[in-house]
């Protein structure tokens, strides 16, 4: 029988394809240096094998794989390319193989090419896996994943305090978000009965308590991961990984992770005032993003912003169910998004810098550069014919629907959006500029890669040319087959995408929008101005700062106060926590009666007493054994007034042993009025004693004699017949609880051993040592 | 009645590694060198695993388990799967002690019976189905560390460690023998079925002896598995202790004291009135905030893997509130990842300090990335995994655990549980941070051990396996049932 390559294995395969490629990277870095990104494209190739299957996806009957994991528990992995599934991973591995070819130009010779390209690759695997995955718990994992290879990817260039920075930022504030999600798909596998997503069922989530906390928390982790307000924070810093990265983590994986969240999960967030919460957040932040984005003069840091900006575009959409639209624009942005962020990785590498303000004129050096940069930066500016119009058209026409508010945001974020797209532009425009002023266009193994993403904006909004019926204003090629095939995922019917819309509300306010985007470009000088008149003087980077600092300050002070305590305080604690204990269970439990108790036990209570008094007050170590040793004296007056004599004279001799042990050890230590105590700490220590002594007092009081009669019957009746003995205790002894005795005898033969090492041990030191004085 | 109950088979784990330790003993009056009694101390623990998987494949096909002395010593499912964290936990220690003692000039062959014996107790203690049988093995267990701490002779830490966990072990073995007094007065037995069965009975009560019982007994074992505020002696002893006692008791001690709850909470505990679980409740919830914070500001990497060791603590502390569902296989699992990660961030630790044991300081770890490229990658996966990143051990474990809790009903105490791994997170970050990101004049010392290394790698290679493919070992010790504690 040989081997076929099934479906089902296509589909697993496609997602461990990229973690086998991360483990022969290292081997294949250290051999052909930065060009392994070559022949690692072949990781992302399976998954293009899935095109085949997007018919059947596309009319709903989805290839779906997975493998047990912990079977017992019902741990699984589970992958299904639903059409939204499959669509997003083609762009995955298409973004992915265009990043790896482009990586392989860029990276200098010195880099640590095998390190690079290894995570680079576990980052798309667990991107995959993100998307592709049917089942919860393998969700998380994959989730978790992205987490930590982008930590690793962005603080890549580890020796740069920012890339330090920027690493950890990322990884504090998407780690949080990671946990929210495990608790929520905790709380929904628990609610919805089965870990599969595809299985969970609305009405009976709705039902459980447990929904409402899982919801909350899910959304926690999606706005963290898509940089949403006020998680946004961790992007811009995120920018220090090599262009490369950031290209890759823009577009196509990491930040659209929390998006694909929100429309996976579509169903259940659709619900209220959670997909007001989602829109409004998404807006605000589309708002924000592009008002930061102006004030940047990185480029880099434009296109940083810039994504946080359009993230919100995302959410907000998926968030009001307009998820036509939304899956619209994500592809729209993907494509441009990667392109620009090549760009800036070109620029940056030919000129040596990033600086809006040193460069100018670039079209006159990088022509092709230019040539790839313009459709996309055009498309991310909304201008028809490029995709991006048509998603931006779509965007209003939604925002139209939810109110004046939403469509006031909208209109307002796009305008700026426009201002920052012509800004980032302008760097190729107007006289040559720049400070070193041998630019030489980039090799075609740097812009080729992102020249396919320019290709895929224009042909997302071009017009479909049909010979036959002439000019028709509706683009039904790749931009409609690829949408289209996320349909069955959201339940929209797959519309054309038109150019041509005709003349409504939607147009006229992208109209606006580019004439208002126009005067602000012109008018940046005194927008600037302003901005920079309206800094706050806190943001959310200065709460962050301030709450590690905080945190850091906390634990600084708990740790000065809970450690490096004395031997003293810790028994002071436990013995406290002993008697609380204790109190709290005898005040749950009060016994209804306390009254009978003997005479006697007053007396145990009063040596008692005296014993605390006395040992407290000692100022010598003689004077406070020999109290304490009243706490046995009363022992045994116990024992004998409960008439038990052979356990007092027990007790007895154990006192007196006690107290020889201790008068032999004590000519050792020093005086005790050497260690002076302030009185408040004597005082304390008596109210512990005292504390501890009243409880288990009154619980002894409580319940004077259990059921002892029951157990004493016991060992009289069978102490002669099957023990064979009339010394009851005896027999216990070596009969009824014998296998104890013999342990109790390992018990003593151990300490025995060990007391005897230890001792061996010291003489030998002190042999080792008395011979090194005769040598010295 | 009273038939004789005498089954060798079940005990034959723990009867191995106390033949071992005598003819360790016996062997060790005559010689110098430990190196050769730690050969035959691996030997015993080998012979005392394939015992112990003998017992548990038997058990699982069969579906029945042996027990001994009278359902005193039962040799079920989950006390085989402790067995088995037992033995990893008591391998390692011996593997990272192999060369350590001999660099640190510690080097006494007497070490390697202690270490057999400590690991026997442990076995009597997580196959006890009597508190009798538990305060014996809980003892023969402590003595045998309380002088393994003392270990580091020249060293004021290791004494006062040793000295430290001797008196307050002392108290909580104190605590826990009134306890058992207290329950056997309510009760009248010891073994924990019956326990149980008088507490369900009909008029039962003496309600208020049994709960003070539970809570003392609750005490006791609670500061054998360092629940805050039993926990202070922990940093302490696990500082002061050589590293490799620190690697043993941080596993063996803790897994033994956590199957006595687990088989305490799973019998009887639920009997008690809900105020027990309140308190272990608050015990947690302390344990969890102060291990964690505790662990977050140190320099010194020990120090902080003994915080982050009462951090541990606390999680399987969950499991022992869903003692009565799956959190015994939870905690058996956890367990075992722990064993894995936690001995072999000590085995990597042991390979970085000085020859007087000292020099544990984060800074020395700066750059270990380029000049240790293996020590480094073994010392993330074993941190990473404590952090409960997915794709190792530690990730199934803490999934496990708050599964357990939240079946059990308790999700506010989850969400504590995950909130502080992320404080967690912050910290076992921190030493990988220091190895790849930052460089330091500091020459990292190549000491160089191959025992030390085989069991790095071991630990390293199984925590991998087992986050990668949980499912063979949680079906092993999922097949089986517990054997109820008889009468």
């Amino acid at each position: 029988m040989g081997f076929a390559v099934t479906p089902e294995f296509l589909l697993v395969f496609s997602v461990m394809a990229p973690f086998m490629g991360a483990l022969v990277a290292p081997y294949l870095g250290s051999w052909l240096k930065a060009r392994a990104g070559y022949p690692l494209i072949l990781c992302f190739v399976p998954t293009l094998f899935l095109i085949p299957y997007a018919p059947a996806a596309r009319s709903n009957v989805p290839l779906e794989a997975g493998f047990d994991w912990v079977s017992a528990i019902g741990l699984r992995v589970d992958f299904r390319a639903d059409g939204f599934s499959l669509m997003f991973s083609l762009i995955v591995a298409a973004i992915g193989i265009l990043i790896l070819a482009y990586a392989a130009a860029y990276l200098g010779k010195t880099e640590r090419h095998g390190r690079f390209y290894s995570y680079l690759l576990s980052f798309g695997g667990a991107m995959l896996g993100l998307v592709l995955a049917d089942n919860l718990i393998a969700l998380f994992a994959f989730w978790e994943l992205t987490s930590i290879s982008s930590f690793l990817l962005i603080g890549f260039w580890g020796s740069r305090k920012a890339s330090q920075d920027g690493a950890e930022k990322a990884l504090v504030i998407t780690a949080l978000g990671g946990l929210a999600l495990l608790v929520a798909v905790i709380l929904l596998s628990i609610a919805g009965g089965t870990q599969q997503i595809s299985e969970l069922d609305l009405a009976t989530l709705r039902s459980s308590p447990l929904f409402i906390p899982a919801l909350v928390l899910l959304l926690i982790a999606a706005f963290t991961k898509s940089a949403q307000l006020p998680f946004h924070l961790w992007l811009p810093t995120a920018m220090e990984a090599p262009t490369p990265v950031s290209a890759f983590l823009h577009s196509a994986t990491m930040v659209k992770a929390g998006v694909i969240l929100v429309a996976k999960f579509g169903f259940l967030l659709d619900w209220g005032v959670f997909s007001l919460v989602i829109m409004y957040v998404g807006l605000a932040t589309m708002f924000w993003g592009s008002y930061l984005a102006l004030r940047q003069n990185d480029l880099k840091a434009l296109l940083a912003y810039s994504t946080v900006s359009q993230l919100g575009i995302l959410m907000s959409l998926y968030g009001s169910g307009h998820a036509f639209a939304a899956t619209a624009h994500l592809v729209n942005h993907a494509a441009f998004k990667a392109a620009l962020f090549m760009v800036v990785g070109i620029i940056d590498h030919e000129t040596g810098s990033r600086d809006i303000s040193k460069l100018s004129g670039l079209r006159r050096k990088l022509p092709l550069t230019f040539i790839v940069a313009l459709p996309a930066a055009l498309s991310m500016a909304g201008l028809p014919i490029f995709g991006g119009f048509i998603s931006k058209e779509l965007f209003y026409e939604g925002m139209v629907h939810e109110g004046f508010l939403p469509i006031l945001i909208a209109v307002t974020g796009s305008i700026m959006t426009f201002a920052y797209s012509l800004r980032f532009l302008k760097v190729f425009f107007g006289p040559f500029r720049c400070e070193n002023p041998n630019v030489h266009e980039a090799s075609y193994r740097l812009w080729l890669p992102a020249a396919p993403l320019s290709l895929a904006v224009i042909a997302f909004g071009i017009l479909k040319i049909n010979p036959l019926k002439g000019l028709t204003f509706k683009s039904d090629t790749l931009a409609v087959w690829f949408t289209g095939l996320a349909a069955p995922s959201f339940g929209y019917e797959a519309e054309h995408l038109y150019l041509w819309h005709g003349f409504n509300l939607a147009l006229g306010l992208s109209v606006l929008t580019w004439v208002l985007g126009v005067l602000l470009h012109l008018g940046r000088d005194r927008f600037h101005r302003v901005q920079q008149a309206l800094t706050p003087a806190w943001n959310n980077n200065t709460i962050y700062y301030k709450s590690l600092a905080g945190l850091e300050h906390f634990s600084s002070w708990f740790t000065h106060k809970t450690q490096g305590a004395s031997f003293a305080t810790h028994l002071r604690i436990i013995v406290a926590t002993f008697g609380l204990i204790g109190a709290t269970v005898l005040w749950r439990y009060w016994p209804a009666q306390l009254t009978g108790v003997p005479l006697a036990f007053w007396l145990v209570a009063l040596l008692i007493l005296a014993d605390v008094v006395g040992v407290l007050s000692a100022t010598n170590r003689l004077s406070a054994i020999i109290f304490a040793g009243l706490a046995g004296v009363a022992s045994t007056l116990l024992f004998v007034l409960l008439s038990a004599p052979d356990l007092a004279l027990t007790q007895l001799l154990i006192e007196t042993v006690t107290i020889i042990l201790f008068l032999s050890v004590f000519r050792f230590l020093p005086r005790l009025s050497t260690y002076l105590r302030p009185r408040s700490l004597t005082l304390l220590d008596g109210l512990i004693s005292l504390g501890v002594a009243a409880t288990l007092f009154t619980t002894l009081v409580a319940v004077q004699t259990p059921i002892a009669d029951r157990i004493k019957d016991f060992y009289l009746d069978y102490s002669k017949s099957i023990g064979g003995g009339y010394n009851v205790v005896n027999v216990i002894l070596v009969d009824f609880r014998g296998y104890d005795t013999m342990g109790e005898i390992t018990v003593l033969s151990i300490v025995a051993i060990s007391v005897f090492a230890l001792l061996k041990i010291a003489v030998k030191r002190a042999k080792a040592e008395s011979q090194d004085d005769q040598i010295s | 009645m009273f038939g004789i109950d005498l089954n060798v088979a079940a005990f034959a784990p723990a009867l191995v590694l106390l033949i071992v330790a005598a003819m360790g003993t016996i062997w060790s009056l005559f010689e110098e060198e430990g190196r050769f009694m730690a050969m035959l101390a691996l030997i015993g623990v080998v012979m005392s695993a394939l015992f112990n998987l003998q017992l548990l494949l038997e058990g699982n096909a069969s579906g029945e388990y042996l027990s001994s002395f009278g359902f005193k010593y039962l040799a079920d499912a989950p006390a085989l799967g402790f067995n088995f964290v037992i033995l990893i936990g008591t391998a390692l220690a011996v593997l990272i002690a192999y060369d350590y003692l001999e660099r640190t000039e510690l080097d006494h062959p007497e070490y390697y019976p202690l270490i057999l014996l400590s690991a026997c107790g442990a076995m009597v203690m997580v196959a006890a189905g009597d508190l009798i049988t538990l305060v014996l093995g809980l003892e023969i267990m402590s003595l045998a560390v309380y002088v393994l701490s003392a270990w580091r002779q020249n060293a004021r830490e290791s004494e006062e460690a040793g000295m430290k966990y001797f008196l307050l072990g002392a108290f909580a073995s104190a605590f826990l023998i009134y306890g058992i007094a207290l329950m056997y007065g309510a009760t009248g037995s010891f073994s924990y079925g019956a326990i149980a069965a008088a507490l369900q009975a009909d008029g039962f009560s003496n309600v208020l002896y049994a709960s003070l019982g539970g809570m003392m007994i609750l005490a006791g074992l609670g500061f054998k598995v360092a629940f805050a505020p039993f926990h202070q002696w922990a940093p302490d002893v696990y500082t002061g202790a050589p590293t490799s006692v620190t690697a043993f008791m941080s596993v063996v001690v803790k897994a033994a004291a956590f199957a006595a709850l687990l088989r305490i909470a799973s019998s009887f505990f639920a009997s008690l009135p809900p105020v027990l679980s309140q308190v272990l409740v608050v015990l947690i919830v302390m344990t969890l905030v102060i291990g964690n914070l505790g662990a977050l500001l140190q320099q010194g990497l020990k120090r902080m893997l003994a915080y982050s060791a009462v951090a541990h603590a606390g999680y399987l502390g969950m499991a022992v509130l869903a003692a009565g569902t799956s959190g015994t296989k939870a905690a058996v699992w956890y367990l075992t990842a722990y064993a894995l990660m936690n001995a072999g961030a000590f085995a990597v630790l042991s390979l970085m300090t000085d020859k007087n044991d000292y020099g544990d300081a984060l800074e020395r770890f700066a750059g270990l990335g380029r000049t240790r490229p293996g020590l480094a990658a073994a010392l993330t996966i074993f941190l990473l995994s404590l952090a409960g990143i997915p794709l190792f051990a530690g990730f199934v474990g803490k999934i496990l655990v708050f599964q357990a809790a939240i079946s059990a009903g308790y999700i506010g105490l989850a969400v504590l549980g995950i909130l502080t791994s992320i404080v967690a997170v912050v910290y076992y970050i921190r030493p990988i941070a220091y190895m790849y990101f930052r460089d330091s004049e500091y020459q990292a010392p190549d000491t160089k051990s191959r025992a030390t290394g085989v069991a790095i790698a071991l630990a390293a290679i199984a925590t991998v396996a087992l986050g990668i493919f949980p499912g063979w070992w949680y079906g092993l010790i999922d097949a089986g049932k517990s054997i109820i504690a008889g009468f």
